[in-house]
């Protein structure tokens, strides 16, 4: 079956009158009590403000809340990149750019391709 | 003129700045209906205590950030339907969303509704049941981000510029969205008759 533009209009309309309405709802006994406990385990706010001081004591807390789930995935990656540029040999490749640099471009895409010069 | 219902909300918020917690329950008090009215919109009925009790506890941490310019119930009802978004993006991450099956009473119901007939004249309490189980197993097959678009301009009709204002995204986003949900809908819709029961 499709649907056309104005089927949709109407399906739309049986949806908008389908959800329970606001005299249904049953807060249970203790809810509030215990959203309150919740609220007061939590440290006394601070208003928020934009003085240089609290910007930066809070960019000082981003990174010391982020530090340690950071610095695991840090050393791995430093360790990966250390074990990449061993195994490369940048040495090698080194002394290569370096041969290009100091031989004419003509003659080192000759040589380095094995054509005769004749 | 300076609105008192505000001015009110905002002395009250100065005291939990400021450091007295208990002036929190006075907010919890007033508002605890209003977000709970928004969780029933958007949630299965028996998570909507557990969510409700999620965005106070969000609220009361980011009271430090309210500007102050803007109404407490309208910062608090984004709280809420943000919780809400999060809440179904978690249940997806974790394929939780329950993916229920329709029937030929289903199959009634919409062609009942998209029929010639005005859908007003089916209203009633036993049909809003059924609307109510087609609107979850549709809603049930699109993402978290598109359930919440539903929701929000299909049931409740906010306009596009709402709909973006309480999921922090772009109107054009929410836009685009709009219309490929409505394309998904109907095609979802349409399948209802000919895809078997037990395939769903």
């Amino acid at each position: 079956m499709k649907l056309t533009n104005k089927d949709f209009e109407n399906v739309k309309e049986a949806f908008s009158n389908c959800r329970p309405q606001s005299g249904s709802i049953k807060v249970s006994a203790g809810w509030q009590q215990r959203v309150m406990q919740d609220v007061r385990s939590i440290e006394p706010l601070k208003q928020k403000t934009d003085t240089p001081y609290d910007l930066l004591s809070q960019l000082l807390e981003g990174i010391h809340h982020h530090f340690w789930s950071i610095a695991p995935v840090a050393c791995a990656f430093i360790l990966f990149l250390s074990i990449l540029v061993a195994k490369i040999d940048i040495g090698t490749e080194y002394e290569l750019n370096q041969f290009f640099y100091e031989t004419q471009s003509e003659n080192s895409l000759y040589q380095s391709l094995n054509f005769d010069e004749s | 003129m300076v609105d008192l219902h505000n001015s009110g909300d905002f002395q009250v918020i100065h005291r939990v700045l400021a450091g007295d917690i208990n002036a929190f329950e006075t907010l919890l008090e007033k508002y605890q209906n209003h977000v709970f009215i928004i969780m029933s919109k958007h949630l299965p009925q028996d998570m909507v205590e557990e969510i409700a009790h999620e965005t106070f506890i969000s609220a009361y941490k980011s009271l430090g950030s309210f500007n102050f310019e803007s109404n407490f119930s309208h910062w608090l009802s984004k709280i809420a339907v943000r919780t809400c978004h999060d809440f179904w993006r978690k249940q997806y991450r974790n394929h939780e969303v329950p993916m229920s099956s329709l029937t030929d009473k289903h199959q009634n119901w919409l062609d009942r509704v998209t029929s010639t007939q005005s859908a007003l004249s089916y209203n009633q309490a036993q049909r809003r049941i059924e609307a109510h189980e087609v609107l979850e197993w549709a809603m049930a097959r699109l993402s978290a981000t598109d359930r919440m678009i539903v929701s929000l301009m299909y049931v409740e009709g906010y306009s596009g510029k709402e709909a973006a204002e309480f999921l922090d995204m772009s109107l054009a986003n929410v836009k685009v969205r709009s219309f490929r949900v409505r394309h998904k809908l109907k095609k979802l819709l349409a399948v209802i008759d000919v895809q078997p029961e037990e395939s769903l």
